[in-house]
C-alpha cells in the first residue's frame, strides 16, 4: 500500500520520448521495448485554473490546438503565463497535440465541481444558443427534451458542489454519479442523432454535446474516487473509453461543416480525448492495486499549487 | 381404485381447497412464494490488477489507423479543391484557343475536356489513393496484422466519360454551369468514394487480432 504519493516532473522523461526509448499513449508512457507502463500523466488543480478561462470560452475544438501563446489571456499574471507556457510545451513534448486531453481530463479530472459547474454553465448557455439559431435537425419537443436534461445535469453538478458541506457526503456522491449515468447515456443519443445525419455535422453543436457528456463522465469518476470506490470508477472509465470509441471513431475532418483544416484539428483533439479516456481506467487500475486512497489522491493533486502537470512514476 | 387414480384424486382435493387468495400474488402464502433471501453484505473488492496491458498495443494501433485515414481523406478533400481551380484555369484558355469555327460549332463539353479533367484531377486523386493503400499496407506489416490490403479496388467508375455534361456546349457562357456540374456530379463523388473506401478499410482492420 502506497502510503505517500508520490509523483515526478514529467521532463524527467522528455529525453525517452525524444529517443523513441518511451512512448506516449494517451495519458500514460510506456516502455517502447517492453510494453511496460513507465508512468501516467495527472493534471493538478492549477492546469484547470490556468486554463479554465480558455477553455471556457472554447467555442469548437479548433481553439485547443497547442499553438504557442494562441490561449494565454492577457488577464494572466507573468507567473500564470510561465506555468501555462511551460504546461504546453510539457504536452508539446509528450506529442498531444490538443488540449482535447484536458478536457476529458489528463489522468484523473480534478476539474473539481466548482469549475466544472462554470464549465456546465457555459456549456449551458451555449447550447441553448445554438438549438435556437443553428437549423440542427432538432425538433421542438427534442429541444424541450435537451433543455430538462441540461438542467438536470446542472443540479447535478451542483450537489456534488455542495457534498463535501454534509457530515456524510459518501452517500451524495454516490447519489450523483448514479444519476449521471443515466444523463450520459442521454447526451451519448444525442451525439448519435446529430453524427448520424445524412449532412456535415455542425461543429459547434457536437463539441458542446460532446463537452457534456466529458463533465458527466468526469463528475462520475471524481465521485467514484472520493468514496474511493476506485473499482467502480475504473469500470465507468472503461465504459465511458469505449463509448467515445464508438462514437467518435467514425468522425473525419470533413465529417463537419468546417473548413477541412478546422475538420483536421477536430479530430485531431477528438482523437486525443479517446485515447486519454482509454489509458485512464489504466491509471486508476494502478492507484487501486497499490492501495492508494481516491480521496486522498484527490486531495493531493487539489494542493499541489506549483505543477500543473505531474507524473505518477510506476513501480 | 388402483393407487394412480387415488393420487389424481388427491391432487384434484388439494387444487380444490387451495385459498383462492393465494391466486393473487400479494396474498401469496409463505409456503407458496420463494424461499430465497438475498444478503446484501459487502463483498471483498479484488486487487488484483483487470486491465490488460497487451490492449495497450490495440489502442495505438488504432490510433495509427485512424491517423492514416484522416490525413488521406485531408489530402484527398485539399487535392480536389486545389485541382479544381487548376481545372477551371484549363478551360479559360482551352475557350481562349477555340478557333472561330470551333467557336460557331462548339462540341459537347465532355468531349473537349474529358482528357484534361482525367490529367488534373481524376489522376491525381487516384494516385492519392493507391497511395494510401501502398502505406496503410506498410502500417499493417508494422503492426503484424495478417492482412491484405486490396489495391485493385479504388479505381473509380464514376462517370469515366463524363456524360453529366454531354449535352452542354462547351461555349464561354456556359463555363460555370460546367463547373458546377462536374464538381457536383463527378468531384465530390469521387472524394466521397475514395474516403468512404478508407472509412471501409480503417473500420476492416481496426479489429484485427495484433501479433
Amino acid at each position: 500500500m502506497i502510503t505517500q504519493i508520490l509523483f515526478e516532473v514529467p521532463a524527467l522523461f522528455e529525453a525517452g520520448l525524444k529517443s523513441g526509448a518511451i512512448s506516449q499513449i494517451g495519458g500514460l508512457l510506456k516502455d517502447t521495448a517492453t510494453g511496460q507502463i513507465l508512468a501516467h500523466l495527472q493534471e493538478s488543480s492549477l492546469a484547470h485554473s490556468l486554463i479554465g478561462n480558455a477553455m471556457l470560452g472554447a467555442a469548437s475544438p479548433v481553439n485547443l490546438a497547442l499553438q504557442a501563446g494562441s490561449i494565454i489571456p492577457t488577464a494572466y499574471t507573468a507567473i500564470q503565463v510561465t506555468q501555462l507556457k511551460s504546461m504546453m510545451s510539457t504536452l508539446q513534448s509528450l506529442q498531444i497535440a490538443t488540449l482535447g486531453v484536458s478536457l476529458v481530463g489528463v489522468g484523473v479530472s480534478v476539474a473539481g465541481f466548482v469549475y466544472m459547474h462554470k464549465r456546465f454553465n457555459s456549456l449551458d448557455n451555449r447550447i441553448d444558443t445554438l438549438i435556437d439559431t443553428v437549423n440542427t435537425g432538432f425538433e421542438n419537443q427534442q429541444k424541450a427534451s435537451l433543455r430538462a436534461h441540461m438542467s438536470q445535469v446542472k443540479g447535478l453538478v451542483q450537489l456534488a458542489k455542495q457534498a463535501e458541506s454534509l457530515s456524510s457526503p459518501d452517500k451524495e456522491y454516490s447519489r450523483v454519479a448514479d444519476s449521471l449515468a443515466d444523463q450520459a447515456s442521454f447526451f451519448e443519443g444525442e451525439i448519435e442523432f446529430v453524427s448520424r445525419s445524412s449532412q456535415k455535422i455542425n461543429l459547434e453543436i457536437f463539441w458542446q454535446l460532446a463537452q457534456v457528456l466529458m463533465v458527466c463522465n468526469s463528475v462520475r469518476i471524481d465521485c467514484r474516487m472520493r468514496t474511493n470506490e476506485l473499482l467502480n470508477a475504473q469500470t465507468i472509465a472503461e465504459s465511458a473509453a469505449a463509448d467515445y470509441q464508438r462514437l467518435f471513431g467514425p468522425l473525419t475532418p470533413v465529417s463537419f461543416d468546417a473548413r477541412p483544416s478546422d475538420g483536421a484539428i477536430a479530430s485531431e483533439t477528438i482523437k486525443d480525448i479517446t485515447d486519454a479516456a482509454s489509458t485512464k481506467p489504466y491509471l486508476i487500475d494502478y492507484l487501486r492495486t497499490m492501495g492508494v486512497n481516491g480521496r486522498e489522491y484527490i486531495q493531493t493533486l487539489e494542493g499541489e499549487v506549483e505543477r500543473p502537470l505531474l507524473m505518477l512514476k510506476v513501480n | 381404485m388402483d393407487k394412480q387414480s387415488t393420487t389424481i384424486t388427491r391432487r384434484v382435493w388439494a387444487f380444490l381447497n387451495r385459498d383462492v387468495r393465494s391466486f393473487f400474488p400479494s396474498n401469496a402464502s409463505p409456503a407458496e412464494v420463494s424461499e430465497t433471501h438475498t444478503a446484501y453484505t459487502s463483498r471483498p473488492i479484488a486487487t488484483c490488477s483487470s486491465v490488460d496491458l497487451r490492449h495497450l498495443r490495440v489502442i495505438e494501433y488504432r490510433r495509427a489507423l485512424l491517423n492514416w485515414r484522416d490525413a488521406y481523406i485531408y489530402e484527398l478533400n485539399n487535392t480536389a479543391s486545389s485541382r479544381k481551380a487548376g481545372f477551371a484555369n484549363s478551360i479559360d484558355k482551352e475557350l481562349r484557343n477555340r478557333s472561330l469555327r470551333r467557336k460557331l460549332f462548339a462540341r459537347p463539353a465532355n468531349e473537349v475536356l474529358k482528357s484534361e479533367f482525367d490529367y488534373v484531377i481524376r489522376s491525381p486523386l487516384s494516385t492519392i489513393a493507391e497511395r494510401a493503400t501502398t502505406s496503410l499496407q506498410k502500417i499493417v506489416i508494422g503492426w503484424g496484422v495478417e492482412h491484405r490490403v486490396p489495391s485493385n479496388v479504388i479505381h473509380s467508375f464514376i462517370d469515366p466519360s463524363l456524360t453529366c455534361i454531354a449535352t452542354v456546349k462547351f461555349t464561354p457562357n456556359k463555363k460555370t454551369e460546367i463547373l458546377t456540374t462536374i464538381d457536383a456530379k463527378v468531384i465530390q463523388r469521387l472524394v466521397e468514394a475514395y474516403s468512404t473506401h478508407l472509412c471501409r478499410l480503417t473500420d476492416e482492420l481496426k479489429d484485427k487480432e495484433l501479433k
